[in-house]
């Protein structure tokens, strides 16, 4: 399973669009920290106003921990859509070059290939968090020193002391990977209903797109769907920077992803295996 | 409504502005000022734990300094929430007596022990404080309460909790209470898109933030470097 893996590993890092992901990540977060470097004062101000508006605030606000807390933010929508730009592409790619009739000549179960394609797609997903992981706070850390990082949501500010906060970045990088397998799952099911790798990438991101949409809303309606889209439990990161972690609602949004992929990974096992090979 | 109160009071009590302090409030406050100005510097260990309700902060470690007459700086190992006004503000208000007008108000039991009400009023027309209500135990010459009316922050009360250095003046505990507004942001602003919105009450009054600062080791009058209040 490994030679296998390893090879299906070597096919994506031999096309040009998987560095995509890498060369995007590395410019957005470069563009953060060179605003942050240059006008972080002015944003960091416009989250504190609220409270220094009635107290004062000591201490280092502007820190690496915080930046790449933004970055981890702002990416939020973007790196499905990276990983869905290689993973849609596993199965229907072949199929678009004409060389899955040659694969699955070879003497190895569908399910075997299939699964290796999931799993390089999973190391993919691995090696992009390790990357963008290091971008933001790695070099942030470089820039502008550690911290406590202050946690903004609607209604809640949260401040983590510094010392308590790598494990919580480790965490959250984990629960994004599990989130991205999730995108990768889902992208390769579609990938095997596709002879061109354009319909599975472009319907992961609109499913991907409208999820977000649909839990951004406050709309009665939207509350009743929103537990049942994973796009909904993949934001669960966000609660490891909660003071006192909900490990309930935490491990609930787990089981979700877990079972998601799961889902689309049997359904993907089952209709593979049934594919007519006309290509 | 409370706005319009801060300036009627403002108002009204700059008509006595030509008025006299009253003796009995002057001797009061020339007591806690002599107490005080025993100080001349001082470093203390803090412990700062903000209750707000829309803030969620563990209590912070800092370290206090204060160099007569009027510098004053706080050291934290990270981010520490504190009050706007600085500990020894009353202290420099009262130290002078042509910057204040004062009179006693009435006299209030707080515990066992019973306390006179002491209304300070700054001359200064630019002084952000409006009026200082004080809480003084006259018996051993300190400010248990102190409720400060300010034109940028409403109304601050402070309670002030003395064990080691009554002497001095120098408190061991001080409990800011603070009036605090709503606070909300757009989801697209804090990126919390999935998180559902708590429907809350807007008639209903916010509930007040308060900063408790338990002070220890204090090191008094062994000298401090300027460059520290840089």
């Amino acid at each position: 399973m490994w030679a296998i893996t390893k090879i299906e590993l070597i096919k994506i890092f031999a096309k040009p669009r998987s560095y995509i992901g890498f060369v995007a990540i590395a410019i957005i977060v470069s563009m953060i920290h060179l605003a942050m470097y240059v006008d972080g004062i002015n944003y960091i101000q416009f989250i504190t106003n609220p409270i220094e508006a009635a107290f004062n605030i000591e201490g280092k606000i502007l820190n690496g921990n915080l930046v790449c807390f933004i970055i981890l933010q702002t990416l939020i929508i973007q790196i499905p859509l990276l990983v869905a730009l290689v993973t849609g592409d596993l199965i229907s790619g072949e199929a678009a070059m004409g060389t899955i009739r040659l694969l699955l000549t070879r003497p190895l179960s569908r399910g075997k290939i299939l699964f290796s394609k999931f799993f390089a797609g999973a190391a993919y997903v691995f090696v992009l968090l390790l990357w963008l992981g290091l971008t933001s706070l790695g070099i942030g850390l470089l820039i502008f020193g550690a911290g406590d990082l202050i946690v903004l949501k609607s209604d809640m500010i949260t401040i983590i002391q510094a010392d308590d906060i790598l494990w919580r970045f480790y965490a959250a990088l984990s629960i994004a990977f599990l989130s991205l397998l999730v995108v990768a799952s889902f992208s390769l099911l579609l990938s095997c209903f596709a002879e061109n790798s354009i319909g599975p990438i472009i319907s992961t991101m609109a499913v991907i797109i409208l999820f977000t949409i649909i839990g951004a809303m406050d709309i009665p309606l939207f509350d009743k769907i929103k537990p049942f889209l994973f796009t909904t439990h993949m934001v669960i990161w966000r609660n490891m920077f909660d003071q006192v972690l909900d490990v309930e609602l935490i491990r609930n949004s787990l089981l979700v992803l877990f079972a998601h992929v799961v889902l689309f990974m049997s359904g993907a096992w089952y209709f593979f295996n049934k594919k007519d090979i006309l290509s | 409504m409370r706005k319009f109160l801060q300036i009627a009071l403002f108002v009204s009590l700059s008509l006595f502005a030509n008025a006299q302090s009253s003796p009995e409030a002057l001797k009061l406050l020339n007591g806690i000022t002599q107490k005080f100005n025993k100080v001349r510097d001082y470093q203390v260990d803090a412990v700062i734990d903000a209750r707000i309700s829309f803030l969620k902060i563990l209590p912070q470690k800092a370290k206090v300094f204060y160099k007569s007459p009027n510098k004053f700086h706080v050291e934290s190992t990270g981010i520490a929430i504190l009050p706007k006004q600085n500990f020894d503000q009353l202290f420099t208000l009262i130290a002078n007596e042509n910057n204040f007008m004062a009179f006693i108000s009435g006299n209030e039991k707080i515990g066992d022990a019973m306390m006179q009400i002491v209304n300070v009023v700054p001359l200064a027309d630019t002084s952000d404080l409006i009026l200082a209500k004080l809480w003084v135990d006259a018996k051993q010459d300190l400010i248990v309460k102190s409720q400060l009316t300010t034109k940028s922050n409403g109304t601050v009360l402070i309670e002030y909790i003395y064990k080691t250095w009554t002497s001095l003046a120098l408190p061991d505990k001080t409990i800011f209470t603070v009036d605090i507004k709503r606070f909300k942001i757009p989801k697209a602003i804090s990126a919390d898109i999935n998180s559902k919105s708590k429907t809350e009450d807007p008639t209903k009054p916010q509930k007040p933030g308060r900063i408790i600062i338990d002070f220890s080791n204090y090191k008094i009058n062994k000298g401090i470097d300027d460059n520290i209040f840089r």
